[in-house]
């Protein structure tokens, strides 16, 4: 096993940086930027894919029990709300154990999503990830690649970028394929997808059916060749070099103690109960029938728990960034255009437990200070509005006057006016709500609307990286925040 | 946006004055002291053509003249003039210049001794716009001699930069890099050693001009070069709403038939049916912000793909890193849009209409008032203008950075620049444009140049370092190269492409097929009040007993388990059932009764969801079983087809958004004997509409399309019979609107049904897709699609299976951890670092694993046997041959002795093969 130093690591990343020359990758700009003091070295993303409604989750407002014949427009929330950690904010019922953690976050309850016309998630998903609505002239990189770009992994032999619980031969598949990339930063900072995470270990361990000995060997075999070969003596020696460096890095994750990271087998059963429901099979999720009726989302409860799971692990093993999505697919999970209610029981349950284990897993272990969490949505969802306010977009669920049939009581459009982010650690206040939302219906911002632009500008400030960062690429500047025009939320920072 | 902002009250002269720096007291120069100033705080908005605020000082007159707001100097005068107070200003929004840094107290000092001192400007001075780098024409005689003119050309260009090398690389390193950059493959060992002794003088020269004979592997391997150029790739962001389409079968038979370059940008610039996908762009659901309407994304990639200029800043606002304008780009756009387009500057629009207008108005201009293909028509005449250098240069120039790995202009999609060596460049492009741009007489002529043999080296280190032309760089093996490289040591090639559009057989189809013909039914869509309702009540008749039969069980389930409650329930869904199985009964009697009495006004049922639904069935023998049979089906709307009663499913659909065009492997399916094909063709489903448009728009569910027809083929080949069959829609084709009973079962009786119909003559299809009237779909970018045109490359596709390379391919995950782009954006020239998440990749990956492990699944027996006799020493040496076209040294020869054994078992050939391929050596085109 290699041992890994700093002086490797830079070592490393030297040879990167002359390879990325080779590659014509893009250079950072040379405009000098103040020095930033992170505030936070390791963020963790929990995507609630699909539209999550904040009046069903974070943002409770009043609530309207299911009878037959109810009006639709009198109804804002299905369930009613609980109160929580933190004086004066509200959850809604189902996220009892999220709401005892509530006193260590920051709730923003007006973050806004543009307004982009006909609603299609993936695009939305897309802006939030990049900062940038597609299409763009250059391929903008996602959250995690400018992480991984401006701050490297925080252990050399970790992949900076994880990205958790996303398959993308799925719908909108080459949409979210279009987004989880580093763009123009090139491969290096792309993600290291892992779709399942109980089937993590896979992605650090040696192929399917080869030995942990053969694989030593082979390795061992390939340095050997290395070395006999006469061929090195002219051409690109640096191109070599970069090669040759690649393959160590690639067999040193492989091989060290930070791959255990990966393998939630090591987690001890009574932890692993926390973060999952009993009695939850992993192998079924494969086999849960894609249907719309809340049965999709309670055969794969657990999954999203074992990825907070994964992601803690990781965390304490020095990735930099790691995303934990709920999975998008259209029309399940949160992607709600029937059964809402029922369906949100099941989600809520999804995320409830092991969202309030994780912080509290992360406090406990004394990482919650340097450890930003943050859990967004492309956007919520209303009973009637789709889009915003007035908008003439087409509306892409039946809405009925009255509601005869539980399928129609729930939030079934996309909504784009408000909707709720919640931040702990990671130097974020604590017990805080940011903004302020309309108690009827549109329950749209009334008080300090975020924008996501300003929401990534407040992220990357407390990573320390500053929103007007940027990059040349084709002799322009790309910056993190879109245009360079974030404005950090300074009254969120503690 | 702030532009020149001068409405501020002017203060008082005196007032004013006492503020401002004093006048440097000496006398001033204007070439020495205000020139240099200018240039660099002025002209980048206020002159080489642009005009913000209405100020330009290109020339004297443009100074004293002033802007919007006034003159902008007094001469004589400088405590009145305008200009001084804007780069003294305080007030930070007009403060001049608007970008960079202040003047200082020195400077404005200067400034106001030039203009106290009479402004004088020197006579014909300007600061306007300098003739484009690259753009006439120019003709370069190569030094006589022998030789490849580009040789002839360099020698002086290396003479004067002391430039001593080696000679020519080996002829396997030439082989190597040639077989790859012609055709994209290594060379076998068997080629390899043949050319090795081959003793003809000039026999690299013959191998370049035979491998770009191979029109399907040159044609296969370039492909990946212009998808990536012209951003086409089979799946992607955009096709999920139509809002993308691809040229792949234009693009892929434009290179087996090397498509002169100037018809071949023609085409694309002025785009017929089956090439327009490049301009439409890609088209995201919803509202796209105005710099990325599809127009502008036209006028982005017309000019970056062909001259060289990147118009991305200008689609926003005018450039700051190059001299292009909004209104420049506007004016392209307007081109390839029939809508008044609004100048929108940073998302602010400007109230200015977009004019169209050429970026070079040298060349030539395009008449306002002309109708949109009269516009593409002329771009596409000013693209291939003699006066336009332009179009030769740039594409020469992206040839030569692909061959030698950095071009004679960088970056490639800045011809602006100089090149390093204008005289190759220069020749390069008159020698293409002579030679009727013949692409792949510039592949040839770089190919066979000693500057292309010479050894490789590594280029610039930094960005510093000036670059001097020493050879060609290291460059990378491409993903589709590694892939096919792997893909060749067993020959597993894929059978079919991700597309259907691929014509292979090119000008010579015929290659044995014969078209189809597009069929229908001439019975009416209106089936007649009598068979609509006898249909719908044996509907009823089935569904009821149907429900009877569940009842009855329910019934059994209820007695053994001694249920009351469930019996009870379930004897009321008898009755019910039988309920309806007796009325049922009695309308089919009637709607039959209804006919002997010859009253079909009668019956008042008419089916509403089956009448558009339309069944062909074509019978034939086979006298052996099938080794092999794709077929293709194409038809106007939705269709299911089944083959001996079995429901077939797709092995690939259209890059189009309705699955119109399928390819189906039936060869399984099939059997020696009487076979039965049966196709089910149905209107359009609602899909794409929302509950909303399906209650207001019921119609439009069963709306047809106005010219609707089917076509199929299929070629099979049969064991041990040489001549294959083929089967296609001919006249032999049996049809039937809405039949009863099951239409794809093999026994179906469809004896008394009628012959299909041909579609006359030169009449195809037209898929209208779901933006029929009357839900107009504004916000999908969807277009009636002609079937006609995809009905040869469909055919073709299908009948030629096998042997399907990499770039005809959709990306796997290796391929992508190898850096082949997702083609969202035009991608000149590919990412060649190495980095850790592709070794992983291909340290762990799956893809390249499977492969490796089904390669030695296959290989080890064989190696196994020959080793038996003579060791593994000649598989070593040949794979040495294949892969890295050497042989082995013999301490690698030892080494992969000791790991091989004289008994190779598969894990071990695995781990030989993997080793090799994840060489730098292999992966390093040197």
């Amino acid at each position: 096993m290699l041992p890994h130093t700093r002086r490797d690591f830079l070592k490393t990343a030297s040879a990167m940086t002359l390879g990325a020359l080779a590659a014509r990758s893009p250079r950072l700009c040379a405009e000098t930027l103040a020095k930033i003091a992170p505030r936070a070295d390791c963020i963790i993303v929990l995507w609630m894919a699909g539209g999550m409604a904040s009046t069903e989750t974070f943002d409770p407002k009043r609530y309207t029990a299911y009878e037959s014949g109810v009006e639709s427009k009198r109804v804002l929330s299905t369930f009613p709300s609980i109160a929580t950690s933190a004086d004066g904010i509200r959850f809604s019922a189902g996220l009892e154990k999220m709401a005892a953690v509530m006193d260590r976050g920051t709730l923003i309850r007006t973050a806004q999503a543009a307004d982009l016309g006909f609603i299609l998630h993936s695009r939305h998903q897309y802006h939030w990830h990049t900062g940038y609505v597609p299409p763009q002239s250059v391929a903008a990189p996602h959250l995690g690649a400018f992480m991984a770009r401006g701050l490297g992994p925080r252990d050399a032999a970790m992949p900076a970028f994880v990205n958790i619980g996303q398959r993308f031969d799925l719908g909108e598949g080459e949409e979210l394929k279009a987004f989880t990339t580093a763009g123009f930063l090139g491969s290096e900072f792309g993600p290291f997808n892992i779709p399942f995470p109980h089937e993590a270990a896979t992605a650090v361990r040696p192929p399917a059916g080869m030995t942990p000995g053969r694989f030593e060997d082979r390795n061992k075999f390939y340095k050997r060749l290395l070395d006999a070969s006469p061929v090195g003596k002219y051409g690109s020696t640096f191109q070599r070099e970069s090669f040759i460096r690649a393959m160590d890095n690639a067999h040193r994750l492989l091989a060290s103690p930070s791959a255990k990271a990966f393998d939630l087998s090591l987690e001890p059963a009574e932890s692993v109960a926390k973060y999952v429901p009993a009695g939850f099979d992993p192998k079924n999720i494969n086999s849960a029938k894609q249907n719309r009726d809340g049965d999709y989302e309670a055969g794969t409860i657990g999954r999203f728990g074992l990825g907070c799971l994964l992601a803690r692990r990781l965390a304490e093993a020095g990735a930099r960034y790691i995303e934990v999505t709920t999975e998008y697919i259209p029309f399940l999970n949160w992607d709600t255009h029937e059964n809402g209610h029922a369906r949100l029981v099941n989600m809520k349950k999804m995320i409830d437990a092991p969202i309030a284990q994780l912080i509290l897993d992360l406090e406990q272990r004394g990482l919650l200070d340097r450890t930003l969490v943050v859990l967004a949505s492309e956007f919520s969802r209303d009973m009637l509005i789709e889009g915003k306010e007035k908008s003439q977009q087409r509306e892409q669920a039946r809405v009925p006057d009255k509601i005869e049939n539980p399928q129609f009581y729930g939030m079934h459009r996309h909504f784009t006016e408000a909707g709720s982010v919640l931040m702990w650690g990671g130097g974020m206040k604590r017990g805080h709500v940011h903004g302020e939302t309309a108690d009827e219906r549109p329950c749209k911002t009334v008080k300090d609307p975020v924008s996501i632009t300003d929401l990534h500008a407040t992220i990357y400030k407390a990573m320390g990286i500053s929103p007007k960062l940027s990059y040349l690429v084709e002799e322009r500047p790309f910056y993190t925040t879109q245009d360079g025009k974030g404005v950090p939320i300074e009254s969120l920072y503690a | 946006m702030k532009r020149f902002s001068l409405l501020l009250p002017l203060a008082t002269a005196a007032a004013f004055a006492a503020q401002l720096p004093p006048s440097v007291d000496r006398p001033v120069d204007f070439v020495k002291d205000i020139q240099p100033l200018l240039e660099s705080s002025c002209v980048k908005c206020h002159a080489k053509g642009k005009d913000r605020g209405g100020l330009s000082i290109e020339t004297h007159e443009g100074v004293l003249k002033g802007g919007d707001t006034g003159a902008a100097i007094v001469p004589g005068n400088s405590a009145k003039s305008l200009m001084l107070e804007l780069v003294a200003s305080d007030d930070a929004e007009s403060l001049m210049p608007r970008r960079g840094k202040r003047w200082t107290p020195e400077q404005v000092g200067l400034l106001r001794a030039w203009i106290d001192q009479g402004a004088k400007w020197p006579l014909g001075l300007t600061f306007s716009k300098p003739a484009p780098e690259n753009l006439a024409p120019r003709k370069v005689e190569a030094p006589a001699g022998d030789g490849n003119p580009i040789d002839r050309l360099l020698t002086e260009y290396f003479g004067k930069h002391g430039v001593k090398h080696a000679g020519p690389v080996s002829d396997a390193a030439f082989a190597r890099r040639v077989y790859l950059d012609a055709i994209g493959l290594l060379p076998s060992a068997d080629q390899l050693d043949a050319f090795e002794k081959d003793a003809v003088a000039d026999k690299r020269a013959s191998l370049v001009h035979s491998l770009l004979t191979d029109k399907r592997s040159y044609a296969d391997h370039w492909l990946t070069f212009w998808n990536d150029l012209l951003r086409n790739d089979y799946k992607g962001t955009g096709f999920i709403d139509g809002g993308r389409k691809q040229i792949t079968g234009w693009l892929h038979a434009a290179l087996m038939t090397n498509k002169p370059y100037d018809q071949f940008v023609a085409e694309l610039v002025n785009p017929n049916f089956a090439s327009e996908g490049f301009t439409s762009g890609i088209l995201w659901r919803g509202n796209v912000n105005a710099s990325m309407k599809p127009p502008m994304q036209a006028a982005m990639s017309v000019s970056q793909v062909f001259l060289g200029v990147n118009l991305k800043c200008a689609s926003c606002h005018d450039s700051f890193v190059n001299d292009w304008a909004l209104a420049d780009c506007y004016g392209l756009a307007a081109v390839y849009t029939d809508e008044q387009m609004e100048l929108v500057r940073c998302d602010k629009p400007q109230g200015k209409t977009a004019k169209v207008r050429f970026l070079y108005p040298e060349i030539g201009s395009i008449a306002a008032g002309l109708d949109r293909p009269a516009r593409t028509q002329r771009l596409a005449e000013l693209m291939l203008s003699p006066k336009n250098g332009r179009l030769s240069r740039t594409i020469v120039n992206r040839l030569w950075a692909r061959l030698l790995g950095r071009g004679l202009v960088e970056p490639l999609d800045d011809m602006d620049k100089p090149a390093w060596n204008r005289d190759v460049l220069d020749w390069l492009a008159e020698d293409l444009v002579s030679h009727g741009w013949d692409l792949k007489r510039t592949i040839e002529v770089i190919l066979t140049s000693r500057a292309y043999a010479l050894p490789s080296t590594e280029g610039p280190r930094d960005e510093k370092e000036a670059f001097i032309f020493k050879g060609p760089l290291t460059r990378r093996m491409t993903a589709e190269q590694f892939s096919d490289a792997v893909t060749s040591l067993t020959g597993d090639w894929a059978k079919l492409p991700s597309s259907p559009e691929f014509d292979f057989g090119a000008e010579d189809l015929a290659g044995g097929l014969s078209m189809p013909r597009w069929i229908w039914t001439d019975e009416s869509a209106d089936l007649g009040t009598q068979r609509e309702a006898i249909h719908k009540a044996r509907g009823w008749l089935a569904s009821a007993g149907y429900s009877l039969e569940t009842a009855n069980q329910k019934a059994s389930a209820a007695v053994l388990a001694n249920d009351p409650a469930q019996l009870a329930a379930a004897n009321d869904a008898i009755a019910k059932a039988a309920g309806h199985l007796k009325s049922a009964q009695e309308l089919l009697t009637a709607a039959a009764a209804a006919k002997a009495v010859g009253d079909p006004g009668e019956v008042k049922v008419r089916p509403t969801e089956d009448k558009h639904r339309v069944v062909f069935r074509r019978h034939f023998k086979l006298t052996q079983p099938a080794t092999e049979a794709y077929a293709m089906l194409a038809a106007s709307q939705a269709f299911d087809l089944s083959v001996n009663g079995t429901a077939a499913k797709p092995a690939l659909n259209d890059g189009f958004r309705n699955g119109r065009v399928k390819i189906y492997n039936i060869g399984p399916m099939l059997k020696p004997g009487e076979n039965v094909i049966a196709i089910s063709v149905f209107s359009h489903t609602d899909k794409g509409m929302n509950t909303t448009e399906r209650e207001k728009y019921p119609e439009s569910i069963n709306h047809l399309n106005r010219t609707p027809g089917m076509a199929f083929h299929t070629r099979i080949t049969l064991a041990g019979i040489h001549a294959p069959v083929q089967i296609g829609t001919d006249n032999q084709w049996r049809v039937f609107r809405s039949p009863e009973g099951s239409w794809s079962d093999a026994k179906l009786d469809d004896t008394k049904w009628s012959l299909a119909v041909p579609l006359p003559d030169g009449v195809a299809p037209v898929d209208e897709g779901p933006s029929l009237q009357p839900v107009k779909r504004k916000d999908f970018a969807n277009t009636p699609i002609q079937l006609g045109a995809i009905l040869r490359g469909a055919v073709s596709t299908a009948a030629h299976s096998g042997k399907i390379r990499a770039p005809l391919l959709a990306a796997d995950p290796l391929q992508l951890a190898l850096d082949r782009p997702n083609r969202e954006i035009i991608t000149p020239a590919r990412n060649t670092a190495a980095t850790t998440i592709q070794a992983l990749e291909l340290t762990n990956g799956a893809t390249l694993d499977t492969r490796l492990k089904s390669a030695a699944a296959k290989l080890a027996p064989a190696i196994a046997k020959d080793a038996a006799v003579a060791g593994s020493d000649p598989w070593i040496e040949r794979t040495y041959r294949s892969l890295l076209n050497r042989a082995p040294v013999a301490a690698e020869k030892q080494l992969g002795l000791e790991l091989l054994g004289n008994d190779p078992k598969p894990d071990a050939v695995a781990d030989f093969l993997w080793a090799l391929v994840n060489l730098p050596e292999f992966q390093l085109i040197n």
